[in-house]
């Protein structure tokens, strides 16, 4: 049975990226799945807010300013450290086969639904999504 | 005229981007007061007193033209805040942008802007 983040997040973001609730899958990238650009995703940050009636401060949900220094990132590629880093800051993101050719620019690639519904989760204070979207 | 500046120069970064100005109806429509208080920085807030669909439609494009000349990862609204756009004459603009508050990165480039029907977009780019 869906639960009520799942749909609550399936409707926020058919409602911003203009497709079909369906659509909206645990594992779909907003990106390269469900087509997101970057005002899409300012667009989800502010109706996620207003759903959940909570503030999104800069960098929960994406990384700001966390690869900026070199150590992070070496000629566009992030560093195994900047790898760790990212796991720990930003626990919410699942970075899989990214990690074996991590170019920073692709990074928004791997922001999924998951990562939200994970975020949502902890801010929430209560596991309320379905077994299907933490599997 | 901008360009003539840089000819020695050496091409960093190029960036573009597009977008229809329908889609900034709809955004600023539904999210109007957050964009005031979370998208722009002071300097913008004090520039725009009343945010206009063009004002903002050229920022947006602006700022995230410069944002891909780059090549950073995707920052969200602390990136765009952190931003400066100086108007030049015509349709040509300045960008600069130190990602991060401590940060020894500065970028700096320039850009115009072009319009097609219900389409704005900004050309950016950085010089070594």
């Amino acid at each position: 049975m869906e639960n009520e983040l799942f749909v609550k997040v399936q409707q926020t973001l058919a409602g911003a990226l203009g497709v079909e609730q369906s659509e909206i899958t645990p594992e779909a990238s907003l990106k390269r799945d469900l087509g997101a650009e970057s005002i899409d995703f300012i667009d989800i940050i502010f109706r996620l807010e207003k759903t959940f009636d909570i503030k999104i401060p800069s960098g929960d949900l994406f990384p700001s300013h966390l690869l900026n220094d070199e150590k992070f990132v070496k000629e566009g590629i992030i560093t195994a450290e900047g790898l760790n880093e990212l796991r720990t800051k930003l626990p919410y993101l699942e970075l899989g086969e990214f990690s074996k050719d991590p170019q920073i620019t692709k990074l928004a690639d791997q922001f999924t639904v998951n990562m939200i519904l994970r975020y949502l989760q902890d801010r929430l204070g209560k596991h309320s999504c379905s077994d299907q979207c933490c599997s | 005229m901008l360009l003539v500046k840089q000819q020695h120069a050496a091409l960093k970064g190029v960036g573009v981007d597009l977008i229809s100005c329908l889609r900034i109806k709809q955004f600023l429509a539904r999210h109007g007061d957050y964009v005031r208080a979370r998208f722009l920085n002071a300097s913008e807030r004090r520039s725009f007193k009343r945010l206009s669909l063009q004002n903002f439609a050229e920022l947006f494009t602006a700022k995230e033209a410069f944002f891909k000349a780059c090549g950073e990862a995707w920052m969200g609204l602390e990136g765009f805040q952190g931003m400066r756009m100086k108007r030049r004459s015509g349709d040509f603009f300045e960008m600069e942008w130190r990602p991060a508050r401590h940060s020894k990165v500065i970028y700096r480039g320039e850009g115009h802007f072009f319009r097609s029907g219900d389409l704005v977009g900004a050309q950016a780019m950085i010089w070594k």
